[in-house]
């Protein structure tokens, strides 16, 4: 492990001398950084981890893909993307150091040391897949015309664009969550542009959506309780910035809980999943209302993963999923999924209850 | 091809959970869900990403 903290420091080092940056490795430590900024280098900033989950999935690609795939030239990928990881988090060291020598240690220490791996992460791998599945060098069945997306999964993109953005903008988040607006902008213009192909159908406004969003509301706030502490410190950070920002900020949010977020999740949890899941229980399920409960219950599940809250997130999944199967329309599980952002909008807002943001 | 990819995606889902078990502790203030925000990133692109015919 020694040997692999001395490359990496001495790469991300070099690096950033060509930037002009003098670096150095306090004697007997492991302390790396310029003489304003530096950190503390542990095991697990090694990039190892990265490299060995990198490492599994392709393996588990590879082992499916057998029969269309090159070998041995296939396994040639699986070093090319362990030292990609390896290489790549030498750049992530690099850049948190000029980003806490020169614009903002918080940012370096936080986001970016947060989001940076999982970003190489991803990168590498959906990378190494696509030259593995897709090349002539590795595969006997290249694709011809290249990528398209699938006529159905299309409703993931919102999502897929706003987790992206979300990794992105934590890249340069310290405290406080400034870059919310920039992703409620890009998503939105996603669903804008794409909004043809979603389907979704006229807004018709019916009493049991809003009412089932009201009802996971009530749920919401009654499973979570606010947190004084965690309210006071976002307060105190929100409102230390200009008026001009802290509207922005604040309407963005608003509209980012009640519009965008609905649209995003329910296209990609009740739209494509639910029915996907559906599908594919019918092969082993016989009866319509085991399907429905197994999609409903799967989906739910990866809906309340996907939040930080889990539990009241699958509660929450499950009444939205209800909202959407009643009329068969994912409109009106919009519906009730903005009902309860809406509403617990303006229970933030009026009670001064941030921790629920 | 489409469903070996959506294979891929679930293994990555696991993969990636699983390796959460031993990757670096989490930044408290803002990690919250990020690792299986990961994995449903690559996930879905899995899902939604085919080869034009």
């Amino acid at each position: 492990m020694e040997q692999l903290f001395v490359h990496t420091v001495q790469l991300a080092g070099w690096m950033d001398g060509l930037l002009g940056y003098q670096t150095h490795v306090v004697a007997g430590t492991r302390v790396f950084g310029t003489s304003d900024f530096n950190v503390e280098i542990s095991d697990a900033c090694l990039g190892y981890q990265g490299a060995s989950l990198v490492l599994l999935l392709l393996g588990a690609y590879i082992l499916m893909q057998r029969r269309q795939l090159k070998f041995p030239l296939a396994l040639v990928v699986l070093p090319c993307a362990a030292m990609a990881v390896w290489l790549l988090n030498s750049v992530r060291i690099a850049a948190l150091i000029i980003i806490g020598t020169e614009w903002s240690p918080g940012i370096a220490q936080q986001g970016f040391h947060s989001a940076a791996g999982w970003v190489n992460v991803i990168v590498v791998s959906m990378l190494a897949i696509w030259v593995l599945g897709y090349t002539a060098l590795f595969t006997r069945t290249p694709s011809r015309g290249g990528l398209a997306f699938d006529d159905q999964a299309i409703t993931l993109l919102p999502q897929v664009v706003l987790l992206g953005l979300s990794f992105l903008t934590l890249l340069g988040t310290a405290e406080f969550d400034w870059l919310y607006p920039v992703r409620v902008l890009v998503t939105g213009v996603v669903l804008v542009w794409f909004w043809r192909r979603f389907a979704l159908g006229e807004l018709d406004l019916r009493l049991l959506p809003v009412g089932m969003g009201v009802l996971v509301f009530v749920i919401w706030i009654g499973m979570l309780p606010n947190d004084p502490a965690v309210s006071r410190q976002f307060a105190l950070m929100l409102f230390s910035a200009p008026v001009w920002l802290v509207a922005t900020w604040m309407v963005c949010r608003v509209i980012g809980a009640g519009i965008v977020v609905p649209l995003v999740e329910e296209l990609a949890f009740r739209g494509f999943l639910l029915e996907l899941v559906e599908s594919r229980a019918g092969q082993v399920l016989a009866g319509q209302t085991s399907r429905r409960v197994v999609s409903v219950a799967l989906t739910s599940l990866a809906f309340g993963l996907l939040h930080g809250a889990w539990l009241a997130g699958v509660i929450a999944g499950v009444g939205f999923a209800l909202a959407r199967l009643w009329r068969g329309r994912v409109m009106d599980a919009v519906v009730a999924h903005a009902v309860t952002n809406l509403l617990l909008a303006g229970y933030v807002l009026w009670m001064g209850y941030w921790s629920y943001w | 091809m489409k469903n070996v990819l959506r294979v891929v995606a679930a293994v990555s889902v696991l993969a990636v959970y699983c390796g959460s078990a031993f990757a670096a502790p989490p930044v408290p203030e803002i990690d919250g869900a990020l690792i299986v925000q990961a994995l449903a990133l690559v996930a879905g692109l899995g899902l939604m990403i085919k080869r034009r015919k």
